[in-house]
């Protein structure tokens, strides 16, 4: 294959006409990481059209040039290609080694679109480790608002929550290398899937927008797929290391992360190993924000290739998580233990009908305690919740050669969630011991709850000419049951409050997703891409079994309903695609999704249910609130990358309305519900607005010392949900500076400064400070400097 | 030098993961009372118990001591007949490592029963992370 490929490239590009000037461009192309010579890398020089290989050492020579100006590109299967500006003079004899990063795409498979699709018809972005390692990445959900319109919902200072264009929580598919999901333990989502995942273990992130993606889950909203540091065969026995320290000043927060990376042909292994220790921050207005944490925690992933072309992988994790603040929420999180376990298999080649086989199953296991010790109402009551989540699932695919132009890929995927969880109060605020105790309540939070989905996948992939086309499809079989929902008041006898018996709780659904994009080529330069998708998903845990607890979207308590029906998005994107390498490349994507049977809550009377806390304002249960719209637009431009001088600009906006919903009505001195109306198209909450990002970098000494400066330009959110009552928040432009300096293979040092002018802000997506009005405020200014080291 | 450097790093991250919390000493300690009072507290298990106390006099100390984990509830209820009010050798106080957390120097209330008249004093709290 690689063969195959080389020579297409070659002969593509084979000059026919050698200029005879004398001068000549030798060199060797190496393996950045372990300085190994790369034969049959495909070395091309423009103008000209000249084309070659490299030899066994990795060399390579063109001879007889003419003095001018050259473009060098080098490309190798599973390598970053290179591209390399040469000025040449009369008789001039240059030599010029370079060393090729190996792709992670290519080498560990993970594309959730392979490479058979050049352009797809949706929009679909990759981080790569060497973009995070840039950043002082605390946190994944943080760090993924770089995406165009990718916000996050902050309650802290850590476990930002992601929202891809309006969707979010459980309408989002979060996973881990293919398909390893986890569920949170956290009810008020302290801890989403990022937050059980270390930046530092990452080596890319691909965010797929829009129900396209089927064969990785159900997929409503988006798929975030983190792939993380897998152990690959080397041709003789060898170990690398690389380690990576970093500290952010305005959180005093330091970071530690080291990876070995070793093995043969035949067995494999790596081993990563982090902590990350920080304090309060500090906003643009001096204001301590309380958002410590502490995290630490390794993986070890064992590999084993027992023939060409077979791998089979074995990972073991624990992810650790202690006091983490979470000043919008009424508790923090205190402890949070993560167990992952997983294998998988891969087999490539098998015949010439199957191209691959794909086997992983996994298990994760999140024991989740949260508290109130640190707030001051802790005072009335002492309260400490702990929650047991675990998932386990199984995917198998296969991957068909169904001619020149198609592949079929079909398969099956299953997984099981399980959660149980309860809150203990202890009321210490109690003046005297009641029947001579100090009062104690327990009660459940879930109560033995499961789910369970069966899945059915297929897609298929064909490219022809200027064509290309994608359509998957899965069916998936859901099935959800607890034991009672049940809530007993404080009555002489007891009464049930909720009162949802065992047998009521079981519901089962039977969803159809399916997806179509094609893409046509206009010319050399320029594509325009169409895809119709429908993603359906099935109600969350907390969406279906919840026992009245405020879930921190607004100031009520939610209940869980068993009877909600599955929520479908129905969604066009459209995106256009031009390249050109002295201009740049342009993309521009638009979409508008119709959701059918939106959940969101709706008030219960309290002469119906009454809430268990004193300062929220009553009790809300889910149910599907009908249709609802979101539309907007994504767009990027960036200039070539062998210009010294970059830019990268993108924009991105989206809107929501939903088609009816009830607005409650307070009484302003009591500040009670005493009513409510219906409104039309009121905006969806939780929408951020139309923002803009500017990056600006130059390249000194061959991209060894690079300078970037950043804008980022946040207009108002006026489009607010009057059902969430929503406040509006304002526009704000940050300015931030960068400076990466690799002084070798082996050292690079990266050190900036994030919101230099020290603004006072917030995301719109930041939720209130508990109690109050007041939104928590992003960090103000904040120096940083990560320090790689490679061996 | 670059050996060095990681092993150096790999040491201090796995170093790190071993800082686990340390349970505290929490002393209930009452003091100024001379004559018998009712204390109602929580011990370590999360138990009430309840218990009558003779002092000999004013100065006589009485004092609960146990070892808790941070995020302990504690709880300490006193009730007696005794005005101490005005008095200058009372205290009632929840310590932490030998430190106050917690402390009265005066009742909070009182109730009257039939035959009595009878002073409260509560302290509570959770030991802090």
């Amino acid at each position: 294959m690689k063969t195959t490929l080389l020579l297409i490239f070659i002969s593509l590009f084979t000059t026919t006409i050698w200029a005879q000037d004398g001068a000549e461009i030798k060199g060797a192309i190496i393996d950045s990481k372990t300085g190994a010579p790369l034969e049959n890398a495909g070395v091309m020089l423009q103008p000209g059209n000249h084309g070659l290989a490299t030899l066994k050492d990795g060399s390579f020579a063109f001879s007889g040039l003419k003095a001018g100006k050259y473009h060098l590109l080098v490309k190798y299967l599973g390598y970053t290609s290179i591209e390399k500006d040469i000025e040449l003079k009369a008789g001039e004899h240059l030599k010029i080694n370079l060393k090729m990063k190996e792709d992670v795409r290519e080498l560990m498979a993970v594309e959730i679109r392979d490479d058979k699709i050049e352009t797809p018809a949706y929009s679909k972005v990759t981080l790569k480790a060497d973009d995070i390692e840039q950043h002082p990445v605390r946190d994944i959900g943080d760090y993924l608002r770089e995406i165009p319109n990718v916000g996050a919902v902050r309650k802290g200072g850590s476990n930002l929550d992601p929202v891809i264009r309006g969707f979010k929580y459980n309408q989002l598919n979060i996973q881990l290398d293919n398909g390893l999901r986890m569920e949170g333990g956290c009810p008020n989502r302290m801890d989403p899937t990022t937050s059980h995942v270390e930046a530092g273990d990452i080596e890319a992130i691909e965010v797929i927008k829009g129900p396209f993606a089927l064969r990785y889950g159900p997929s409503m909203g988006g798929v975030v797929n983190m792939l993380t540091i897998n152990p690959r065969p080397f041709d003789k026995f060898q170990i690398h290391v690389k380690a990576n320290i970093g500290y952010e000043s305005n959180w005093n927060g330091q970071r530690q992360h080291i990876t070995v990376l070793g093995g043969g042909q035949k067995v494999f292994f790596s081993f990563t190993g982090n902590n990350a220790d920080y304090g309060n921050y500090s906003d643009g207005d001096g204001n301590m924000v309380n958002s410590s944490f502490r995290k630490f925690g390794y993986t070890g992933k064992l590999g084993f290739s027992p023939a060409k072309g077979h791998t089979i992988i074995a990972m073991y994790s624990e992810f650790y998580a202690r006091d983490v603040m979470f000043p919008a929420l009424p508790m923090d999180e205190r402890d949070d233990n993560t167990k992952l376990y997983s294998i998988d298999y891969k087999g490539r080649n098998i015949s010439k009908t199957i191209e691959t086989l794909d086997f992983k199953a996994y298990l994760s296991q999140v024991d989740h305690t949260m508290d109130n010790y640190s707030r001051g109402f802790s005072d009335t009551a002492a309260v400490v919740s702990n929650i047991i989540a675990q998932r386990m699932g199984y995917r198998a695919e296969a991957g068909l050669n169904t001619g020149s132009h198609g592949h079929l890929f079909i398969g099956t995927d299953m997984y099981r969630i399980n959660k149980d969880g309860n809150r203990d109060k202890v009321m210490i605020g109690q003046p005297r011991p009641m029947m001579g105790k100090v009062p104690m309540k327990h009660e459940d939070l879930w109560n033995n709850a499961q789910i369970d989905n069966y899945g059915l996948f297929a897609e298929y992939r064909w490219n022809k000419k200027l064509w290309e086309v994608v359509a998957s499809a899965r069916l998936d079989y859901n099935m959800a049951s607890s034991d009672s929902i049940s809530l007993m008041n404080m009555a002489k006898p007891p009464s049930d409050l909720i009162g949802i018996k065992a047998e009521d709780t079981e519901s089962s659904f039977i969803n159809f997703s399916a997806s179509a994009g094609v893409t046509r080529k206009l010319n050399e330069n320029m594509s325009v891409g169409f895809s119709f998708g429908r993603g359906v998903r099935s109600a969350s845990m907390l969406e279906r079994f919840i026992i009245l607890l405020p879930t921190g979207t607004d100031n009520y308590e939610y209940m869980g309903n068993p009877d909600l029906k599955p929520e479908a998005n129905n969604e066009f994107d459209l995106v256009f695609n031009y390249r050109n390498k002295n201009i740049g490349a342009f993309e521009v994507t638009g979409f508008y999704s119709i959701v059918q049977d939106y959940i969101g809550g709706v008030f219960v009377p309290l002469s119906e249910q009454k809430p268990l806390m004193s300062k929220v304002l009553g009790v809300k249960r889910y149910e599907n609130l009908g249709g609802a719209k979101m539309y907007g637009f994504e767009f990027s431009y960036g200039t070539p990358i062998r210009y010294r001088l970059r830019a990268r600009l993108t924009a991105a906006y989206t809107a929501g309305t939903i088609d009816e919903v009830e607005v409650l009505d307070f009484d302003l001195n009591s500040g009670k519900v005493n009513g409510s109306h219906i409104v039309q198209n009121d905006n969806l909450g939780e929408i951020p607005p139309l923002e803009a990002n500017l990056n600006l970098s130059y390249n000194f000494l061959d991209e060894r010392l690079v300078p970037q400066f950043t804008v980022r330009y946040v207009t108002a959110q006026k489009d607010v949900s009057m059902a969430m009552q929503e406040i509006p928040s304002e526009a704000f432009t940050l300015l931030g500076f960068r400076l990466l300096y690799k002084h070798s293979a082996n050292l690079s040092v990266i050190g900036g400064v994030n919101n230099l002018l020290d603004q006072y802000y917030f995301e719109h997506l930041n939720r209130r400070v508990l109690g109050t009005n007041s939104f928590i405020y992003e960090p103000g200014r904040s120096f940083y400097i990560n320090i790689i080291f490679n061996i | 030098m670059k050996k060095i450097l990681v092993f150096i790093i790999a040491v201090f991250v796995f170093a790190s993961c071993q800082k686990e919390r340390d349970p505290v000493e929490v002393d209930y300690l009452i003091t100024g009372f001379g004559e018998p009072y009712t204390v109602s507290y929580l011990d370590p298990d999360g138990s009430t118990k309840t218990i009558t106390v003779s002092p000999k006099g004013i100065s006589d100390k009485w004092v609960y001591t146990f070892l808790a984990d941070p995020g302990t509830s504690l709880y300490l209820y006193v009730k007696s007949k005794e005005d101490i009010s005005n008095s200058m050798s009372f205290s009632l106080g929840l310590l932490i490592n030998g430190k106050y957390y917690q402390q009265a120097k005066d009742y909070d209330g009182v109730f009257i029963t039939p035959t009595d008249t009878v002073y409260e004093i509560k302290r509570s709290g959770v030991v802090p992370f």
